[in-house]
């Protein structure tokens, strides 16, 4: 096998031998340390085999006084193929500057990859990058990935840590962003303040800060009622204050009620009708007032009369006779689905205006009731959790009532 | 006895006592024959005819012949051939 897989490299011919005595002219050949092999008859004074091609110029020598005929059927080899290419000298320049650009292209970073990126943005990471001469195009071997996470860290207090490797002719930067330090509530006071609830509910976590909690978890308390004490202590001899920092999450309960009727402003018909046509074209709509060029009711019910579509070409067109009947605002009697669709609208407005943009909503019930005078009263039950506490300063220092 | 054959005796008593192969001092051919398609010939002493359908070998016990069918000579050296095809049959002309 080595020896088929040396022949194929070095290049071997395929000879035809004609003529008599072929025998004796192959073991002439053979005596005289010419390797050949595959050697096959292929007619009654004919024979095909391969020889090395060294081996074919010392046949050669051997032909001369012989009553024989040698020549080249095929050339084989990778020396053979190599050779067919030395006229070829623009090619193999080609290859020859192909293979060294491609070598040196190697050497040097064409990609950056920055992963881990939420508050921090890619370009900063990327500015930073370049202000240490690490960018697209660098040499691979100038960048040094053990000391590039450090000063990223460094130059961005956001980035809690950074790390980069190089992947092939790929950098790839990793970051890890620093968790926001929370904001704790303060009005830039210098007195001792406490948390006190600015609404009724049950607390359902609370995170001290500073100061002393005086509700727990599960608690029920009610506006007004102190849950982070700034009092540490108070005794008879001096009084230790601070200034309360806290968050309190409590379930609040909210009830919001609006009431519409017996008549209600809805737009009415007027009794004015106009005929209209109205032509779209790509997409565009003209609407024409019979066919003078009039605007039509900004408040108009349209209803076509007659319409006609050539959607399945190249060019899109629609054209529609519509009569369009004049709506105005006026108070009107109402059937008792408008009325329940007003007053919940009412309602769903009053709670929009009522709630914090902190509070998450848990649940929702709606309801509406009818009045005496015929009007409807529509109800809307909230349950929210949110944030209670509202810092006060300390009305007076008083002793522990643990 | 001709000192010819005092020598092939004393030959062979020597590679017997040796352990030697008996081939590689008498200079007998020697015929490894893989199954029906290869058979490599050591220590023959020229090629007497190559064809398609038989192949023969000058060897020290006479003309070997090989008969066969789409016989190729794989491998042709002084010392070695190693024929493959159809093999059909090796003997020595009387």
């Amino acid at each position: 096998m080595l020896t088929g897989i040396w022949n194929s490299v070095a290049g071997y011919v395929i000879i035809e031998i004609k003529g008599k005595g072929l025998e004796r002219f192959l073991n002439l050949a053979v005596h005289s340390g010419i390797e050949i092999w595959r050697v096959r008859r292929t007619g009654v004074a004919t024979i095909t085999a391969r020889v090395s091609v060294e081996g074919f110029y010392a046949l050669r020598t051997l032909v001369r006084g012989q009553n024989v005929h040698v020549c080249i059927l095929e050339k084989r080899g990778l020396i053979m193929r190599l050779s067919r290419l030395r006229f070829r000298k623009v090619l193999l320049y080609g290859w020859a500057i192909v293979l060294a650009l491609l070598v040196a292209a190697s050497r040097r970073i064409w990609f950056i990859e920055v992963e881990g990126c939420d508050t921090v943005r890619e370009a900063e990471v990327l500015a930073a990058l370049d202000t240490m001469e690490v960018r697209i195009g660098s040499r691979r071997n100038a960048v040094p990935t053990s000391q590039l996470g450090g000063e990223l860290m460094a130059s961005d207090p956001r980035i809690a840590w950074a790390g980069a490797r190089l992947d092939g002719v790929t950098l790839r930067v990793s970051l890890q962003e620093a968790e926001a330090i929370p904001q704790l509530p303060s009005g830039g006071q210098k007195t001792p303040v406490s948390i006190y609830a600015a609404k009724d509910g049950v607390i359902t976590s609370i995170t001290v800060y500073d100061g002393k909690a005086k509700v727990h978890v599960g608690d029920a308390v009610l506006a007004g009622q102190e849950l982070i004490t700034g009092v540490l202590r108070s005794d008879e001899t001096h009084t230790l204050l601070t200034q309360a920092r806290g968050e309190v999450m409590a379930t609040v309960l909210y009830r919001f009620q609006a009431t519409v009727g017996p008549t209600i402003t809805k737009p009415v018909e007027t009794g004015e009708t106009r005929i209209c046509a109205r032509i779209g074209l790509f997409g565009w709509e003209f609407l024409s007032s019979g066919f003078a060029a009039e605007d039509a009711w900004e408040n108009a019910r349209e209803e076509p009369t007659f319409q006609y579509a050539l959607t399945n070409c190249f060019l899109p067109f629609t054209a529609e006779r519509i009569r369009l009947y004049e709506l105005a605002e006026r108070e009107t009697s109402a059937t008792q689905d408008e009325l329940a669709q007003a007053a919940l609208r009412k309602a769903e407005r009053v709670m929009s205006e009522t709630l914090s943009e902190n509070a998450r909503i848990l649940s929702k019930e709606s309801g509406t009731v009818w009045l005496e005078d015929g009007a409807l009263q529509a109800s809307i039950l909230v349950t929210t959790e949110e944030n209670i506490g509202e810092i006060k300063e300390i009305k007076e220092p008083h002793g522990e009532q643990d | 006895m001709s000192n010819k054959k005092r020598k092939i005796r004393l030959g062979r008593r020597v590679a017997e006592a040796l352990d030697l192969p008996a081939e590689a001092v008498s200079g007998m051919p020697k015929l490894t024959l893989q199954g029906r398609e290869a058979m490599l010939v050591e220590n023959h002493k020229g090629l007497f005819e190559c064809g398609e359908n038989v192949v023969r070998l000058h060897t020290a016990c006479g003309i070997l012949r090989i008969t066969g069918e789409g016989l190729t000579l794989l491998e042709l050296s002084a010392e070695r051939l190693y024929v493959a095809g159809k093999l059909c049959g090796a003997e020595y002309e009387p």
